[in-house]
């Protein structure tokens, strides 16, 4: 099996996945798989190397959320658009009904939200999540902890009781 | 919390993720390659701009380009500019000029020397062009014998027409050569001669 399967046979298996995480987190379906898209990319011109890794995706997971989070990305992407003349279009979201998780998150600071995502959704444990975002267990611990409070008082179906547990 | 949180989640993820249009891996493989060939395409274009004024700046410090102007730079030897008729003018590119001349390049040179008579007057005595070039570095003039005092002796890169006559207590303007000076790199000037009372 030559590279090039390789990466198209891990591409078909991690995008949906990685890509709707995005989503959860920018609120923005377009600029999920645009982020997830280039961290393929990326993936791709390293392959040789990233496909030794023993999780991929982790990999690319973490380039694509650090995507997502630069501003200087965005700003870029913009320009490159606008170069080739392109017009954004947003691809539609979930309906209404079932963004109501993901309006509560957008009202949460960015840690916060990238904290919630990578533990709740990618079932990261708190000390990944730490090395992922660059910071200290603890202070992931205090995200996590505060923005399950605010989104308990968003999301009436959730028992703000079991706050705590992490 | 943390279930009905993960379930929610994961629920608007699924719900994404069914409405997700991926590009595709070979997508990402032409954009690498797209990428890759701006990339190299744009280092090529760097180096052969380095490349231009590298050698622009090593040319800036050797001898000049075969370019419109390099003459500028290049000045031939002549010898005998001030030796008493009958005698022979010689005119040459110094074989470091040559390497510098403009591609067929030739180099014009224009002459003529004056003699004081006795009413003080400068008269031209004898005149005359060389021409040297890359194949021929070096010409000749023949300075004729003549009565009276030398007088003035030009040399002027280039064409000019001198003058039959020039009016007493004057020199055409042409800049002065050193006086006394009598082989090296000429340009345009007067020769003033030592032993004559017309100084």
């Amino acid at each position: 099996m030559d590279g090039h399967r390789d990466f198209a046979e891990f591409y078909g298996a991690s995008f949906h996945k990685l890509a709707g995480a995005l989503y959860v987190y920018t609120g923005d379906l377009a600029e999920a798989q645009d982020v997830v898209q280039e961290a393929m990319i990326r993936a791709l011109a390293r392959w040789s190397t990233v496909s030794t890794y023993e999780e991929p995706a982790a990999w690319v997971r973490r380039v694509a959320w650090n995507l997502a989070t630069s501003r200087w990305r965005r700003l870029r992407r913009g320009l490159e658009l606008t170069a080739r003349g392109h017009t954004e279009q947003h691809e539609p979201g979930p309906g209404p009904d079932r963004v109501a998780v993901v309006a509560a998150l957008a009202q949460l600071p960015v840690r916060q939200r990238q904290a919630v995502i990578l533990h709740y959704l990618e079932d990261l444990p708190v000390a990944e999540i730490a090395e992922i975002v660059g910071a200290a267990e603890g202070t992931v611990k205090s995200w996590l902890h505060r923005a399950r409070t605010a989104l308990a008082e968003r999301l009436s179906d959730l028992a703000p009781e079991e706050v705590d547990r992490v | 919390m943390s279930d009905q949180l993960h379930r929610l989640l994961s629920d608007a993820s699924r719900q994404a993720q069914a409405r997700l249009r991926p590009l595709g891996a070979e997508a990402a493989r032409r954009t690498l390659h797209r990428r890759r060939v701006a990339r190299a395409s744009t280092l090529a274009a760097v180096l052969a701009v380095l490349i231009v004024v590298g050698l622009n700046h090593v040319r800036g410090q050797g001898p000049p380009v075969l370019t419109t102007g390099c003459a500028q730079a290049v000045r031939p030897r002549i010898t005998n500019a001030t030796l008493p008729g009958p005698a022979t003018l010689t005119f040459t590119l110094a074989s470091a000029d040559l390497a510098r001349l403009c591609a067929d390049q030739r180099l014009r040179i224009s002459w003529a020397t004056y003699r004081m008579t006795f009413e003080m007057r400068q008269v031209l005595v004898d005149s005359g062009t060389a021409e040297l070039s890359a194949a021929e570095p070096t010409a000749t003039g023949s300075l004729s014998a003549h009565s009276g005092c030398q007088a003035d002796r030009y040399f002027h890169l280039g064409d000019h027409t001198f003058p039959a006559e020039i009016v007493p207590d004057s020199h055409l303007s042409l800049p002065a050569w050193s006086a006394g000076q009598t082989t090296g790199v000429f340009e345009q000037h007067y020769l003033p001669q030592d032993g004559c009372g017309f100084w």
